[in-house]
């Protein structure tokens, strides 16, 4: 039974390293006094400007985009960065060309980062149009887990793709 | 590309209509309430066990299930109590407990409807998906009381509660586990628990390769 799954767990072990390394760092405080707060202020400014696109009367208080009626605050764990990490490591450990492995981090990351301001402006919309409770769900659960499976999906489309591209005759 | 990223998004689409469903599902009164009542009943005496200096009841808040009520109190200061009613020849004591709520759909719920899809979704057998759905559940199960415990160890040491007095370097090594145990982590904990449970060498390439499709 482990023989069967050796390659996999192997994989997952090595899958868990990355993303005990990317949490090390994630938790410490240097990235906390260093990075987050720019991360996240950006991430509102950039929201705020969608919002005004879409005729909303916004404005970026630290890391929190608000208007009179309601107002979303960007914490440590709304910034993306761990579905990136999923990703990432995912990718980091897969058995590809290094060519292969840069082109699947820099779509992986540019659609997620992209998504995750989406998902931010979504939460306002959904936090100024409906009630608490549909705003929670769709926090935590399009927040965390939807967004996880986007990662997971990326990261299959991108295993497909090294796969096809090597069982491809030799040019 | 186009030929990766459709059978990719149909997966996706399942995902999220099973996932949908099974959360709706979740959310009515009725099947709220008996996740919770099933998931209080052996969560109660396992936490009892593992924080013996306090009486420990889980409750759910009225008709909130989304909610877990943890009421508390010390056992020390309830044998005090007592021994003070009996010297003073009170047939009545009154203890004051405290309490501390948790959310159960962030806690459990949530999370358990996300493998529960994920397994429906596995390119195995109904037997193996069975077997994943009931090992994978135990082992999240274990996950979230083991959450439930470092929540109530921190909240024991409080110097108000004070039922515990913990080892400083301890509590910090505890309080810096909890830090970590975001909701992030709970999304992690299925992925792992899923694939090491549902994919081995011959059906990954079936799952990856044809964007997650199933027999499902």
């Amino acid at each position: 039974m482990l023989k069967d799954r050796h390659p996999i767990l192997k994989y997952l072990l090595g899958f868990m390293g990355c993303m005990a390394v990317f949490y090390l760092i994630y938790f410490s405080s240097f990235y906390q006094n260093h990075f987050e707060k720019p991360l996240v202020y950006g991430q509102a400014v950039i929201g705020n400007l969608l919002l005004h696109l879409l005729g909303h009367d916004t404005k970026v208080v630290g890391s929190a985009i608000a208007s009179t009626y309601f107002s979303v605050d960007i914490q440590n764990g709304c910034d993306g960065l761990e579905p990136i990490a999923i990703l990432v490591s995912g990718i980091l450990i897969y058995p590809a060309s290094r060519k292969q492995k840069v082109t699947g981090l820099a779509w992986g990351i540019g659609v997620l980062a992209i998504l995750n301001l989406f998902r931010i402006v979504g939460l306002y919309l959904a936090g100024l149009n409906f009630s608490k409770t549909v705003f929670e769900i769709l926090h935590v659960q399009g927040g965390f887990i939807v967004f996880a499976m986007i990662s997971v999906s990326l990261l299959f489309i991108w295993m497909n793709w090294v796969m096809a591209q090597s069982s491809k005759p030799a040019q | 590309m186009k030929v990766f990223i459709g059978p990719a998004l149909k997966y996706f689409a399942l995902f999220l209509l099973i996932y949908g469903i099974l959360t709706g599902i979740s959310m009515v009164p009725a099947v709220g309430e008996f996740c919770n009542r099933i998931y209080r009943k052996p969560t109660e005496p396992i936490l009892a066990a593992m924080l013996q200096k306090a009486y420990i009841q889980i409750k759910a808040d009225g008709d909130y299930y989304e909610i877990l009520r943890i009421e508390f109190a010390s056992k020390a200061q309830v044998q005090e109590q007592m021994a003070t009613a009996k010297r003073t020849g009170n047939a009545m004591v009154t203890i004051t407990g405290t309490q501390n709520e948790v959310n159960f759909q962030n806690l459990f719920t949530g999370f358990f409807l996300f493998l529960v899809t994920l397994v429906l979704l596995s390119p195995v057998g109904w037997k193996q998906k069975v077997k994943s759905l009931v090992i994978g559940t135990i082992l999240y199960y274990l996950f979230t009381v083991f959450k439930l415990y470092l929540v109530e160890l921190i909240f024991f040491n409080e110097p108000q509660i004070a039922i515990y007095q913990t080892n400083s370097i301890l509590l910090s090594i505890v309080k810096g586990i909890r830090y970590c145990m975001t909701l992030s982590i709970n999304v992690l904990v299925i992925l792992v628990i899923w694939a090491a449970l549902v994919l081995k060498k011959d059906n990954w390439k079936a799952l990856v390769g044809r964007g997650g499709m199933t027999n499902f």
